[in-house]
């Protein structure tokens, strides 16, 4: 097994969620529920996918995790301390890709690494082999208006991995990406996880995806946005192209989906 | 770029067909207009010589060019030119630097922007033309009562856009930016200012032909030197011609005055006409 098995006591290090709930105040004066009672905990080097429909809360819990949003009630730590937005060992990857258009694709790269001071040189470097990873080598120079939606989004995670963050939350990056590109990246994502290790959480739509890539997966319902069920993904790693679609994996997906449909 | 990976054929056919279709868009760009402005002047040439209209109150175009070619050499349209040039310059830059440090300081403090915008509104929607005679007694005859036009007149549109400019920021590109522990000033300089910089430019755009008006016009209520004075002093005169003819000339040096802004924008603002 992993690094992560070992590590998986040391919750100290990981992530830790306590009694969350999330309030959001409505334009109308009320308030909605987007997040009741969530209990989780992270290890260090677990790569965990959060699943469910549409509004159950999952871009919050990841804004919260990431220091963006409070929690209305609860507590959040991230390795050892309460989250906290600008911390260089963490990255999030928004739902959309928001480049600046006056900065030029490999400049919109460099972002972060301008504001959180972090050595241009190594950066510059690790920017162009993930370039070069995402195959946006000749565009780097280029005006992200001349980029396609899906060339966008891969833009957007070059950048979430550009300061490469020992933690990585990722919401939703490859929705709007084509079935062929997609896959070939969940590839590329689960080749780098093996290798780097890196505490992983992940928002997704697509149970495929999720099983996949996962070392846990949370599902989730809206209205109120809760967990259902926390299903363990014992897919050996790595995690290379002949998982997919092999009857173990296909199993898993099936065992998903039930859980979720139960509550749908 | 497009053109790499074509066959050397190919990309030589495309490009003299890219060339091709630039040169009839540009022609159509430049020809049209000049095609419009030539009949209009024609029928306009026409009307006068053929007495439909009086060529007192309304002088042929002819004549107006000639007028306009004849005070080229004269030493008081330039420095009639000169003094307009100067108040309107002064006024611009005074205005849009005012306007642009005291809308990115509402800008950045809620509070601060809630608490004037209504006045800043009030200010806008006034004619500010109206208080030139203050100012002429305020700041007397010389230049400054003009700079002073010049500079309120376009105070108000910059101040404006910049505030809107401000507020309209993409939401989620301050979350970005705030996941990055961006402090007020990196925030400002890298997401609030470049994003903002299209409606600023509007508005400086703006202003820069408001300035004009603002100059010509205190020139009208009270002044001793300008171009305002001079078309007053013409037209008093009854030298029609002479008259328009420095109208023309200030819509020349309008038009480039508004075409540097333009340039200046064009190369700033290059992102202007792509969403993102
Ligand atoms: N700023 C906000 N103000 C009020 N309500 C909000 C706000 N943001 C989210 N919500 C509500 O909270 C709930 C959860 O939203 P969230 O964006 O976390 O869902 P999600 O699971 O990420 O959905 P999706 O898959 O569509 O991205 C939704 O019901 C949404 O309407
Ligand atoms: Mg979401």
């Amino acid at each position: 097994m992993s690094a992560a098995a070992t590590l998986a006591q040391d919750t100290e290090q990981g992530i830790s969620v306590r009694g969350v709930n999330k309030l959001y105040d409505t334009a109308d004066g009320g308030q909605v529920q987007a997040l009741v009672d969530v209990d989780l905990d992270i290890a260090p080097g677990e790569f965990v996918s959060f699943l469910g429909p549409s509004g159950c809360g999952k871009s919050t819990l990841l804004h919260m995790v990431a220091g963006l949003l409070e929690p209305t009630e609860g507590v959040i730590e991230v390795r050892g301390t309460p989250a906290a937005a600008g911390r260089p060992d963490l990255a999030i990857m928004l739902q959309s890709p928001v480049l600046f258009p006056w900065r030029s694709v490999i400049d919109n790269v460099m972002l972060p690494v301008e504001i959180l001071r972090l050595d241009p040189v190594a950066a510059r470097r690790r920017a162009e082999d993930l370039l070069e990873l995402t195959h946006l080598t000749e565009f780097a120079k280029k005006n992200v208006w001349e980029l396609s939606g899906g060339m966008r989004q891969r833009v957007s995670l070059v950048r979430a991995l550009v300061t490469d963050p020992p933690l990585l939350l990722m919401d939703e990056p490859f929705s709007a990406l084509d079935e062929f590109t997609r896959e070939r990246l969940n590839v590329e994502l689960a080749s780098m996880h093996d290798r780097l290790g890196r505490t992983t959480l992940f928002v997704t739509h697509n149970i495929a995806e999720a099983v996949f890539l996962s070392d846990r997966i949370v599902c989730m319902r809206p209205r109120p946005g809760e967990v259902i069920d926390v299903i363990d993904v014992p897919l050996p790693r790595p995690r290379t192209r002949g998982l997919v679609g092999a009857a173990e994996t296909v199993a898993l997906e099936g065992r998903v989906r039930a859980a979720i449909a139960e509550y749908i | 770029m497009t053109t790499t990976t074509a066959t050397p054929a190919r990309s030589v056919r495309t490009a003299t067909t890219k060339a091709r279709n630039r040169r009839r868009r540009a022609a159509g760009a430049v020809g049209l207009p000049a095609l419009v402005l030539a009949i209009s002047v024609g029928i306009w040439e026409a009307a006068a010589r053929g007495g439909l209209v009086n060529e007192i109150i309304v002088p042929a175009p002819s004549d107006v060019a000639v007028e306009l070619f004849g005070m080229l050499d004269e030493q008081y349209f330039w420095d009639a030119t000169w003094v307009t040039l100067a108040e309107t310059l002064a006024g611009f830059g005074i205005g849009v630097v005012l306007a642009w440090v005291l809308g990115t300081l509402l800008g950045m403090f809620g509070w601060a922007r809630t608490a004037f915008y209504p006045l800043v509104v009030g200010f806008q929607i006034t004619p500010r033309v109206a208080l030139a005679p203050l100012f002429l007694t305020w700041f007397g005859f010389g230049l400054t009562s003009k700079i002073v036009m010049a500079a309120t007149i376009c105070f108000f549109p910059v101040l404006l856009n910049v505030m809107v400019g401000m507020s309209g920021v993409d939401p989620a590109a301050r979350t970005l930016m705030r996941s990055l522990g961006a402090s007020r000033w990196e925030e400002y300089v890298k997401l609030t200012l470049p994003s903002s910089l299209p409606l600023i430019f509007a508005g400086i755009k703006n202003a820069i032909t408001l300035a004009l008006i603002g100059a010509i016009v205190a020139e009208f209520v009270g002044a001793s030197r300008g171009m305002g004075v001079l078309i007053k002093s013409l037209n008093f005169q009854l030298n029609v011609a002479a008259g328009f003819a420095v109208i023309v000339a200030l819509m020349i040096f309008g038009l480039i005055l508004y075409w540097l802004v333009e340039l200046l924008e064009a190369r700033i603002v290059r992102w202007r006409h792509h969403a993102v």
